[in-house]
């Protein structure tokens, strides 16, 4: 279904559970009553149509955000996303790790799965801070130079030279390699991992992988297919007035 | 590295509920199945070039003018099937170059079962097949690549081309189900292939 601003919060909640991280992710405290989402932007000073289109596209998987999406302002945006691996970096991976070191195998000839298992995932979660960081640190603070730039229509030598070097074209391939580690992750757990003697957690642990693979599937399609053409078009209008 | 092992559709079809009724009746029929769709002949040509559907489900009005030898325009793979999509009357005979058809006024039991007619006459899949599948020397580069050398190393040391251990990756990660490096050294110290140390 199509969520629109009229609809309250409160009902799309039931209808959609895999919402509540997302919203949590504007800021939005519940206790909300009845309002709709319209009366609840307002209040939070949240832009309607971007939490509109955020949601719709997270809550439909053919929904077609793109066009929408790329409306927004480049700011809005990566408030956003700053705020998607803020999510996963404080509350989600934490969480995940924290389950695995609950697993327990007393066989002794099983006891190596667990430092194994604990291994990949370490090193997974290192591969998402470096990629993290790199976003914070050279792509985003780059993306919001873009968009002043075209605003305020003066591009500084300094700029000019990042402009012809631009970060943003040779970094897609990354969230390939990242995604490809949860898929791993999972068929490790389902086909090929001896069962732990505590099998409620890797249960727990399954399905936190599997909501997390979803939202960062999410997250990458708004990087690829909306952050990155928008700034490459201003990129191109920018380097043809030069 | 792309696992592919998934039956892939296309459907195309300028419009979106006759579309959206296939992909329904598709999703229905094979839940593992990739579905992608285009309402335009030059979108359907695009997603073409870079893939070859195992079945391509056409509206024959897509096509505007043609040599008669649809295969042929759109340069289809041989392996593609193709069914096309017709208004309210179901032609009697062949229509050319179509492997079957479907007519959109035909229940969801007649549509379903044009599709497996069909899907019954790919080829075999193996979608899951087991570690036991891993061929000697598939085995021999799951423990080089366990052991973290390079492809350029594994080439060597195997005395085979890297192109070689690349396509040999391939077909490891498509049988297992592991795409990265660090997912493949796990997998092989749990199935003693290498030892930890």
């Amino acid at each position: 279904m199509l969520i629109s601003e009229k609809h309250k919060l409160a009902d799309i909640i039931p209808h959609d559970f895999r919402l509540i991280p997302i919203i949590a992710r504007f800021d939005i405290p519940f206790g909300f009553g009845d309002k709709t989402i319209h009366q609840i932007c307002e209040e939070k000073n949240i832009n309607l149509y971007f939490f509109l289109e955020i949601i719709n596209a997270f809550h439909d998987q053919n929904y077609k955000p793109d066009k929408q999406l790329q409306k927004f302002s480049l700011t809005v945006t990566v408030d956003y996303l700053l705020k998607s691996h803020r999510y996963y970096k404080a509350e989600k991976i934490p969480y995940i790790n924290h389950l695995i070191e609950k697993l327990i195998w007393t066989k002794p000839e099983h006891v190596k799965n667990k430092s194994l298992i604990t291994k990949f995932f370490t090193q997974y979660k290192n591969e998402v801070e470096t990629h993290t960081k790199f976003e914070e640190k050279i792509i985003y603070p780059y993306v919001l130079e873009v968009e002043q730039a075209m605003l305020t229509n003066s591009i500084s030598d300094e700029f000019k030279h990042k402009l012809s070097n631009s970060p943003v074209a040779k970094y897609k391939g990354e969230h390939e390699e990242l995604n490809a580690a949860l898929f791993d992750l999972k068929n490790i757990i389902i086909k090929y991992l001896p069962p732990a003697d505590n099998s409620e957690i890797t249960i727990r642990i399954l399905t936190e992988i599997f909501r997390l693979e979803e939202d960062m599937k999410d997250h990458t399609h708004i990087e690829d297919k909306v952050l990155i053409p928008k700034v490459q078009n201003i990129e191109n209008e920018l380097l043809n007035r030069l | 590295m792309s696992v592919h092992t998934k039956l892939l559709f296309i459907i195309a079809d300028k419009s979106y509920l006759i579309r959206s009724g296939i992909r329904k009746i598709l999703e229905d029929y094979r839940p593992d199945a990739e579905i992608r769709e285009t309402e335009t002949m030059i979108g359907l040509k695009q997603a073409l070039r870079s893939t070859a559907p195992d079945v391509l489900l056409c509206n024959v009005k897509i096509f505007g003018k043609t040599s008669g030898n649809i295969r042929k325009d759109l340069n289809i793979n041989i392996n593609s099937k193709l069914i096309a999509i017709v208004g309210s009357m179901r032609c009697n005979e062949k229509i050319s170059f179509f492997d079957e058809q479907i007519c959109i006024d035909e229940d969801k039991a007649t549509i379903t079962e044009t599709l497996n007619k069909i899907v019954e006459t790919l080829p075999e899949r193996t979608d899951t097949p087991d570690t036991s599948d891993l061929t000697e020397r598939e085995r021999d580069v799951l423990r080089e690549v366990a052991l973290g050398k390079s492809n350029k190393e594994i080439a060597d040391y195997l005395n085979i081309s890297t192109h070689t251990v690349i396509s040999h990756r391939k077909n490891i990660s498509n049988k297992l189900g592991i795409k990265t490096a660090s997912g493949l050294t796990v997998y092989a110290i749990l199935n003693n292939i290498i030892t930890l140390n």
